[in-house]
């Protein structure tokens, strides 16, 4: 199977809206980080950023997609990204067999220095069996835009 | 050509530089080939390699991550690896990130609107 063929599939069958939210599932495979850069593209113009916040926001989902394939154990990824008048939530889990993950090295240093600056909050923890993920870049102009 | 889509092009080796271009995303996925190429480069007897940057669209910390450890390995054999181009983005991350003193030769970058 082509690698088209598997982000087609990927696209088509696992991407869902509700209202203003919107659920996603991915495979484990870096590859396949730019369907949720896709994605939260689209949230952040639906939210009205501008270019930056966009990028903003593209960036901090790749961040989190790529930390949880990392710690994960290659357990499909479950992001939901959830537009409100003032601010884009995302949060994002997967499924971690071996227990205790240590979010730590040099890659993950740069990530969470690119990520204090991006968003306006977010973490990343483990928890019993999974690995989850919450971030909010708010509007410009909100009441905690720092930028 | 999709813009989002990864290409490296290297240029002929000129008194021991080799000009290498990217253009496309780079990140964990698409890291792995450049730095084959800039392997495969200097394998082939070229003492410094300069990176153009400037048709990256976007950029990660595994796009970074992999700059920083070729520019660290490479050094450790007395070739030496400088961006002489960036795009907006990644030029961004290397403010947010501070490594442009690590991967940015003397001269700085040209801006991107000189082309």
């Amino acid at each position: 199977m082509g690698d088209e063929l598997v982000k087609s599939e990927a696209l088509s069958d696992s991407a869902t809206v509700a209202g203003d939210a919107i659920e996603m599932v991915l495979p484990a495979d870096v590859r396949l980080i730019r369907l949720a850069r896709l994605v939260a593209g689209g949230v952040g113009g639906s939210a009205d950023f501008d270019v930056d916040g966009v990028d903003d926001l593209r960036i901090a989902v790749d961040e989190m997609c790529t930390a949880l394939i990392e710690s994960g154990d290659g357990g499909p990824l479950h992001l939901h990204f959830s537009v409100s008048p003032d601010s884009v939530e995302v949060r994002g889990e997967t499924s971690a067999s071996g227990g205790a993950t240590e979010f730590e090295g040099d890659r993950l240093t740069l990530s969470k220095q690119i990520l204090g600056v991006v968003v306006d909050e977010f973490d990343l923890a483990a928890s019993g069996e999974s690995i989850r993920f919450r971030l909010v870049k708010r509007a410009p102009g909100g009441l905690a835009d720092v930028r | 050509m999709d813009s989002s889509e990864f290409a490296v092009t290297v240029s002929p080796v000129i008194e021991g530089i080799a000009l290498i271009r990217v253009r496309g995303e780079l990140d964990g996925a698409s890291a792995p080939q450049l730095v084959t190429a800039v392997k495969d480069t200097i394998g082939e007897g070229c003492e410094a390699v300069h990176l153009d940057l400037a048709g990256l669209g976007f950029m990660d910390s595994a796009g970074l991550s992999a700059l920083l450890a070729m520019h660290r390995d490479w050094s450790e054999h007395d070739a030496t690896i400088v961006v002489v181009k960036a795009s907006e983005p990644v030029r961004r991350l290397f403010e947010l990130t501070g490594v442009a003193r690590l991967l940015v030769g003397p001269d700085g970058l040209p801006d991107p609107a000189d082309g």
